[in-house]
């Protein structure tokens, strides 16, 4: 049972992923319709990918941690 | 002979001598009135013909080596080798040796024996070569573009070797062209020779128009470089491994790094580690400011102006998210920049980085929550704070502690994720490839050691701030 839970820990990357690409898409439309704020809509971009993959990293962790017997 | 193949011998003669009398009595049917289906009864006596004869071929000839071998050779991706002196070469290379020297030979013949004889009006074998010879450099131009007639006639040569090759396997033998070190050699003279020819034709196009390469020209090339470069780099990879041998132990991971103990305490291997790098740019910094610094003048000039124009932006940034709050700011976040940037680089060095330790990270993450909190009461004082807490309604003030609270669990997290999940997929990706891992590796790492862990730095000092002027505002 401990690995399947570890399995279903990372379930939540994949709306991770999801929401990544679709931030990605308004960033890349947002710099396409003005590329002097490119610079600006770079670290918005950045900053906001990172936090959410911060919740796939959630699920990594937890299952690490269910995996190496810990 | 057993009675068992004494009965297949027989049962497969009466098949035989069926058949063949049912095609005889077939034949008399004049040409003009043969239908589909009597076509097709005709093949199926054919090769039913075909199939009864081969059996008893088969078994009247193992029943007469005394019962079939059943030997299964293995089959193996690298072919044996043999010692000559203190070379070990395989045997695959030993036969492509036989296969050159063969067509040199047969060449050396017709070059001294057959060539002087041609005559001025070319008959018979002379005009089979030279419309060969020609066809082959045809071929050439158009898969690569002009090119001198020297690569048409290696060209050829490659061919015939390829063909000896084919030819060596119905002798029993493995063929040199299933040996990888035998053809990337061949591929390697090709790369040289086609190299050689391109430096060739580019100074003499400089003077005459420039003719572009077509899409399939350019493809081509570009298909031979990326061959010749895998071919490059596994050729590296094999001749190292042969000099230096492979070791095969990998590390078992962990979660948690490995323990030391140092008068009582237990101490972890990255703690170490850090403490290592801490140490390394304190030194720095003390050198810089006891032997470098005294020396700067009032007008900046060259390395004292990147200094000042690097600290100018720094303090920029910092203040560009966080304001005027305080000047201990930017440079805590430089050093901090600095030791994760060092922490990264470590793992370059064989070690385990220290930001792939949830200790380490916790630490960090757990100094910036005291950043948050002191300059919160500091901008506000105690019950401000707590007042901010509660500011649309008291019923959600647990929450908003609950995710204060969160905040330095989340960076720490974060940045113990990443970490850790490079240095993972860069573990498994040295033991998948065992002594081959020279290069791949480092150019995967200049990724994963190098490129994210500057990421997730600039992420973890943008939060910081971020964190820091919504707590202070």
């Amino acid at each position: 049972m401990t690995a399947l839970g570890a399995a279903l820990a990372l379930l939540p990357a994949m709306g991770a992923g999801i929401s990544m690409g679709l931030a990605t898409g308004k960033a890349a439309e947002a710099t396409a319709r003005q590329p002097e704020a490119s610079g600006k809509i770079n670290a918005i971009l950045l900053l906001g990918l990172a936090l959410t993959e911060s919740t796939a990293i959630y699920g990594f962790v937890i299952s690490l941690i269910l995996t190496s017997k810990v | 002979m057993h009675t068992q193949t004494i009965i297949k011998l027989a049962f497969s003669a009466v098949v035989i001598s069926f058949l063949f009398i049912l095609r005889c009595s077939k034949r008399n049917v004049s040409k003009s009135e043969i239908t589909k289906k009597q076509k097709r009864n005709k093949n199926l006596i054919f090769w039913g013909l075909i199939i009864a004869i081969w059996y008893f071929v088969s078994t009247a000839f193992s029943s007469f080596t005394s019962g079939t071998a059943n030997v299964s050779s293995s089959v193996q991706m690298f072919t044996d080798r043999t010692s000559i002196g203190f070379i070990s070469i395989s045997n695959a290379t030993i036969i492509g040796y036989f296969i050159l020297i063969g067509a040199l030979v047969l060449s050396l013949l017709f070059r001294f024996f057959v060539f002087p004889k041609f005559k001025e009006e070319p008959r018979g074998m002379q005009n089979v070569a030279e419309s060969i010879v020609e066809s082959m450099s045809n071929f050439t131009g158009k898969a690569i573009g002009k090119l001198p007639d020297d690569v048409g006639a290696f060209t050829l040569s490659i061919a015939v070797f390829f063909v000896g090759c084919l030819i060596s396997q119905f002798f029993g033998q493995r063929a040199p062209s299933s040996d990888l070190a035998f053809i990337f050699s061949i591929a390697l003279v090709a790369f040289f020779i086609i190299n050689h020819y391109i430096v060739k034709l580019r100074k003499a196009t400089q003077e005459a128009e420039v003719v572009a390469d077509t899409k399939t020209q350019k493809r081509n090339k570009r298909l031979i470089f990326w061959v010749m470069a895998i071919l490059a780099w596994y050729f590296t990879a094999s001749a190292v491994n042969s000099i230096f041998g492979t070791s095969t132990e990998n590390e078992p991971f962990e979660l948690f790094s490995s323990r030391a103990e140092i008068f009582g305490v237990s101490i972890s291997h990255t703690t170490i580690i850090s403490y290592a790098i801490l140490a390394i740019v304190t030194i720095f910094a003390l050198i810089f400011r006891f032997f470098v610094f005294p020396k700067f003048k009032e007008v900046p000039r060259g390395f004292q102006n990147a200094m000042e124009s690097g600290i100018e932006a720094i303090q920029n940034f910092t203040h560009s998210i966080v304001g005027n709050l305080s000047d201990a700011l930017p440079p805590y976040m430089m050093a901090l920049a600095v030791f994760l940037v060092g922490c990264a680089i470590s793992e370059l060095f064989g070690q385990r980085p220290p930001t792939s330790d949830l200790e380490v990270t916790l630490s960090l993450a757990l100094v910036t929550f005291f950043l948050i909190n002191y300059y919160g009461i500091k901008e506000k004082h105690l019950k401000g704070r707590i007042k901010a807490m509660a500011s649309p309604s008291p019923v959600i003030f647990p929450m908003k502690v609950l995710s204060d609270v969160a905040i330095p669990v989340s960076l720490s997290c974060r940045l113990f994720g990443n970490m850790l999940g490079g240095m993972i997929v860069m573990d498994l990706l040295k033991d998948s490839l065992g002594g081959y891992a020279i290069g791949v590796t480092a150019l995967i790492g200049l990724y994963f050691n190098f490129f994210h862990p500057l990421i997730q730095t600039y992420i973890f000092i943008i939060l910081s701030l971020t964190f820091i002027k919504e707590a202070a505002e």
